[in-house]
């Protein structure tokens, strides 16, 4: 929010710069920034808007900041008669009070409608607003001073002579000042005379009852309305105003008593007008509000220790007042009347120690119960796998959480490519890949990241953890050495039981594929697609509930273990992956490990593969003898022979 | 040594110091020392000479065959093992090294452990929670109140879902928010109440994690970034521990001696609230807000009023990393361009 510097030195005359204000503001109140010339701009927080957002806001928290005496030229309250319903010769009603919660209303003669003098104009386009004559004006500029919205309306164009405060009726509609039509829904309150609507309450005013050169009577409002239908109706119309903003905040409704006040004096000053009688729609006086203050308290939530001396002159300095009873102070303090935001004691601690100064408070170190800290079991999971994969050379990447489809759809995407949460880390690791591939060979990345689906059983939103892996290079096949890379990072993260079949579920990802099982679940997939590009993806609560168990020590063989190779020749579309499966559980106690040492495809040969395997048999009791090792390698023969009508080399 | 045997000596250690390679060994070999080969052949011509001559010579022959065999296998395993010459002369050391391909951690993940490892060393917790939240959890909760401007500071991406439900493994779904509202989380201050909910104090945490805004994107503004949430809670933890805390983390963070500065703020779950900022390079710099948790927070989770008061704080990960790297635009993280990671 805008502020004038001018307007603010006139108010506190011991302010030294403007430097200094903002300084001070800085650190003690607001976040503020010089905003060149004789405008500086305030954060006004959300919370205090009813007693911040204004000129004689500003200069309250300077002044109790550098502990100045604030002294604004105190203003007449206006004579107000709290009882009556109209004010001659006008009628003014408030049908719905829950969103009025107050009304004043005073009535202006004599009214000369001109240029507002320079000074005015000039503080007014400091803060942003645009002149347009002196009763405009002075509705803008007293509100800038006092933080009350104002709007004037010309008397005599005002249909029956009447100002009723209700909500719209069904079919009416709105001219705004700014020639724009609203059409107005039933929930929007209006401020209408007899027969229509002059002003949409707290946002804008109408065209009808504008004030125009020839004004020369006016109805001045200063009123509160609800904040929170202010809000909605700003938002759905699509129109904020500086009213509408500063009601959507919340005002305090002791707010238009001061901003009225202000108005009627610059009006008789600057436009020469007769103030006349003014309508309050509120019958009973605002209560006063009183809070405790515990110095103890606030010690040991602050951790401080501050004289009881200083920490009451902080809150006098704010304009709080210590309540005494026969002659005798209490600890109870009165709230000033626009401080909507002070509710509890953390508040009045809040305000002293903000005074004090934050960075004036020492540093103590906490007392803490040592008990070890504790980490979610996935962090330390994906730290795990970061670590073995940027091993095996490959790089992390980080991609958007939004993709063009998917399954969990965004209400308000920021873009078309965004519509959807991702479904599958794949689509994001595929892009990499291209985008890379202008400047490197060869591309090997993985991500840990959430993905979204919405389950089949209940069409619940499910949001899981899952590890992605893309492998590509420009010349070679990856797939293999991707496979390679998955055993030993299932193997290392504490997997042993799980195996490879052949995907069972198409993927849209995948031109062909395995599924990892382990203990009857599938844990992820490992594929490639037709240009090369390599893929897995893992589940990484699958994964870990399937690896909780601790790695244990296996005893070393005493005993040596025999190497033999087999090579055949088989069809070509013989999977080996299936062969050495088969040779595998031929007899598990003895055969320790089974690997392809050789391949070798001649196109002589017509649709034949030729295969060496090498087994390593190892017994864990004895030395195997090679009578023994034979008899094995025997069988190996003639199952493969059977199974895989398999010549031996 | 018979002349013959001495010929034959000399003949072999010369073609073994003229072999090219590891392979050409076994053809010397079994020139030589074969069956059918050069030593064979004069231990059979020695067949006519007398009883004594034929032992002298045979014994010589073994020693020769032994001598023969160490000096083949020798130098066939110094050939084959390393396949480099032991160069004297022209090896030039100031060589550069082989490239050798190494993975790289991604920046966020760098910054994001130095963060743990240094908030573990003062005893804090490391937790995480859901991305897709409730409204209850993400505002609610937190004190943030609807239909009022507060809750616009946060730009809010809202979830398409009929079921207005999620289902997570680690969440318990409560009947009272089934109909809260869903969204992306648009800070991990959720996770405040979540841990609340479940944890009763003293406690430290930290909760790092990716967070979302409905923002047009720029240098410094991304629609998603991680954030890392921090949140003491006992019966006597005040807002001078939090500037400990904080001031020892950023000190170790940046790795010197940090100036810092601290400003009132306003976060509708914290009160005080303020916002901590360092000078680097001159210039101050928002690095945190935080504040002492609001008394309407603890209500939300039952705490008992009154016997426990702690503070909260949030950062923004990418700002640390950008800060620290002097990475110029918050983008480069996501683009997944290796040239930007491979320099981590």
């Amino acid at each position: 929010m805008k502020f004038s510097y001018l307007l603010i030195k006139n108010l506190v005359p011991k302010l030294k710069s403007k430097s200094q204000l903002v300084e001070a503001l800085n650190l003690h109140a607001f976040e503020t920034e010089d905003g060149g010339g004789n405008v500086f701009e305030v954060d006004i927080p959300p919370n205090r808007y009813s007693d911040a957002a204004s000129h004689w806001g500003i200069a309250r928290e300077i002044s109790a900041i550098l502990n100045f005496k604030f002294q604004y030229k105190e203003v007449q309250p206006p004579k107000i008669h709290r009882q009556s319903r109209k004010i001659e010769p006008l009628k003014i009603i408030v049908e719905d009070k829950n969103l009025c919660p107050r009304y004043i209303a005073q009535y202006f003669e004599n009214i000369r409608i001109k240029q507002s003098p320079a000074w005015l104009q000039k503080i007014l386009k400091d803060c942003g607003l645009r002149p347009i004559n002196n009763v405009v004006d002075v509705m803008n500029y007293a509100m800038l001073e006092t933080g009350q919205p104002l709007h004037a309306f010309d008397a005599d164009k005002l249909e029956g002579k009447t100002i009723i405060v209700r909500r719209a009726k069904n079919g009416e509609s709105i001219i705004s000042i700014d020639d724009i039509n609203y059409k107005l829904a039933s929930d929007i309150l209006v401020i209408a005379d007899a027969k229509k609507p002059q002003a949409i309450a707290g946002i804008k005013g109408g065209k009808g009852a504008e004030i125009t050169k020839g004004t020369n009577r006016i109805i001045v409002e200063s009123a509160n309305f609800d904040s929170v239908s202010i809000y909605n109706i700003s938002k759905a119309i699509k129109l904020t105003t500086d009213a509408s903003s500063r009601f959507s905040h919340g005002l305090s409704p002791a707010l238009p008593e001061i901003g009225i006040s202000r108005a009627a004096q610059l009006l008789t000053d600057l436009c020469g007008a007769k103030p006349a009688e003014t309508f309050d729609s509120l019958s009973k006086p605002l209560p006063r509000r009183v809070l405790k203050f515990d110095l103890m308290k606030f010690n040991r939530f602050i951790g401080m220790n501050l004289s009881l001396r200083g920490a009451e002159n902080y809150l006098k300095r704010l304009g709080f007042k210590k309540i005494t009873s026969n002659g005798v102070n209490s600890d109870k303090w009165e709230i000033p009347i626009l401080r909507d935001d002070i509710e509890r004691f953390e508040d009045l601690a809040e305000e002293v120690i903000r005074l004090y100064g934050y960075d004036r408070l020492r540093p103590i170190a906490p007392h803490v119960a040592v008990q070890p800290s504790e980490f979610d079991d996935f962090i330390i999971f994906k730290d795990k796998i970061r670590k073995i994969l940027v091993g095996f050379g490959l790089d992390e990447v980080y991609n958007y959480s939004f993709v063009s489809d998917g399954e969990v759809e965004i209400l308000n995407p920021v873009a078309e490519d965004k519509k959807f949460l991702r479904p599958s880390l794949l689509p994001g690791l595929i892009r990499n890949i291209d985008d890379n591939f202008r400047f490197f060979e060869r591309v090997g990345v993985f991500e840990l990241g959430k993905v979204f689906n919405i389950s089949e059983i209940g069409g619940n939103i499910r949001e899981n953890l899952r590890l992605g892996i893309a492998l590509a290079a420009k010349k070679d096949e990856t797939f293999f050495e991707l496979k390679g890379i998955i055993d030993e990072l299932l193997k290392e993260l504490g997997l042993v039981d799980f195996f490879m079949r052949d995907i069972t579920v198409a993927s849209s990802f995948l031109y062909d594929g395995l599924q990892v099982e382990s203990d009857h679940t599938v844990v992820g997939y490992l594929g490639r697609r037709q240009n090369g590009v390599s893929l897995a993806e893992f589940g990484a609560e699958e994964l870990l509930t399937l690896v909780e168990g601790e790695l244990s020590f296996e005893p070393l063989s005493k005993f040596p273990s025999v190497m033999r190779d087999i090579s055949i020749l088989v069809d070509a579309d013989v999977r080996i992956g299936e062969i050495v499966r088969i040779i595998q559980q031929l007899n598990p106690d003895l055969i320790e490990d089974v690997d392809l040492i050789d391949e070798y495809i001649d196109e002589k040969w017509q649709n034949l593969q030729s295969l060496t395997f090498r087994i390593v048999f190892q017994a864990k009791d004895r030395t195997l003898t090679s009578v023994e090792v034979d008899d094995e390698m025997e069988k190996i023969t003639k199952i493969l022979q059977q199974k895989f009508n398999a010549r031996i080399r | 040594m018979s002349s013959e045997l001495e010929k034959l000596k000399r003949k072999c250690e010369e073609e073994v110091k003229n072999s090219p390679n590891a392979e050409s060994f076994n053809g010397i070999r079994i020139k030589y020392l074969g069956r059918k080969g050069e030593l064979t052949k004069i231990l059979r011509s020695l067949k006519d000479l007398p009883f004594e001559e034929r032992k002298k010579i045979g014994q010589q022959a073994n020693i020769l065959k032994k001598e023969l065999e160490d000096l083949i296998s020798g130098k066939e395993k110094e050939l084959s093992t390393s396949n480099f010459q032991f160069p004297t002369s022209n090896f030039d050391i100031t060589k550069p090294g082989k490239k050798i391909s190494r993975g790289h951690f991604h920046p966020l993940t760098k910054i994001d452990e130095e963060v743990r490892q240094i908030f573990t060393s003062m005893n804090f917790s490391v937790v995480e929670g859901p991305e897709a939240e409730t409204e209850f959890y993400n505002f609610d909760a937190l004190n943030i109140p609807s239909n009022h401007p507060a809750r616009d500071v946060w730009d809010t991406l809202w979830i398409k879902n009929p079921k207005s439900e999620i289902l997570n493994p680690k969440q318990i779904s409560k009947l009272k928010f089934q109909n809260s509202k869903l969204l992306l989380r648009a800070h991990t201050s959720p996770m405040q109440i979540r841990y609340m909910e479940n944890h009763n104090p003293p406690f430290q945490i930290i909760v790092p994690g990716r967070v979302f805004r409905y923002e047009a994107t720029d240098a410094s503004h991304e629609i998603n970034f991680y954030q890392v949430e921090g949140l003491m809670v006992g019966p006597a933890v005040t807002l001078a521990n939090f500037k400990f805390v904080v001031e020892e983390f950023f000190q170790r963070f940046f790795g010197r001696q940090v100036e810092f500065r601290y400003k009132p703020s306003y976060f509708p779950f914290v009160e005080p609230g303020l916002e901590v900022e360092v000078k680097l390079g001159g210039k101050w710099l928002e690095v945190m807000g935080a504040g002492m948790v609001h008394r309407k927070v603890f209500d939300a989770v039952r705490y008992n009023p009154g016997q426990v008061q702690g503070f909260a704080f949030g950062m923004g990960l990418d700002r640390l990393a950008m800060l620290k790297y002097n990475v110029p635009d918050i983008r480069l993280f996501y683009s997944g361009d290796l040239r930007f990671i491979k320099q981590f």
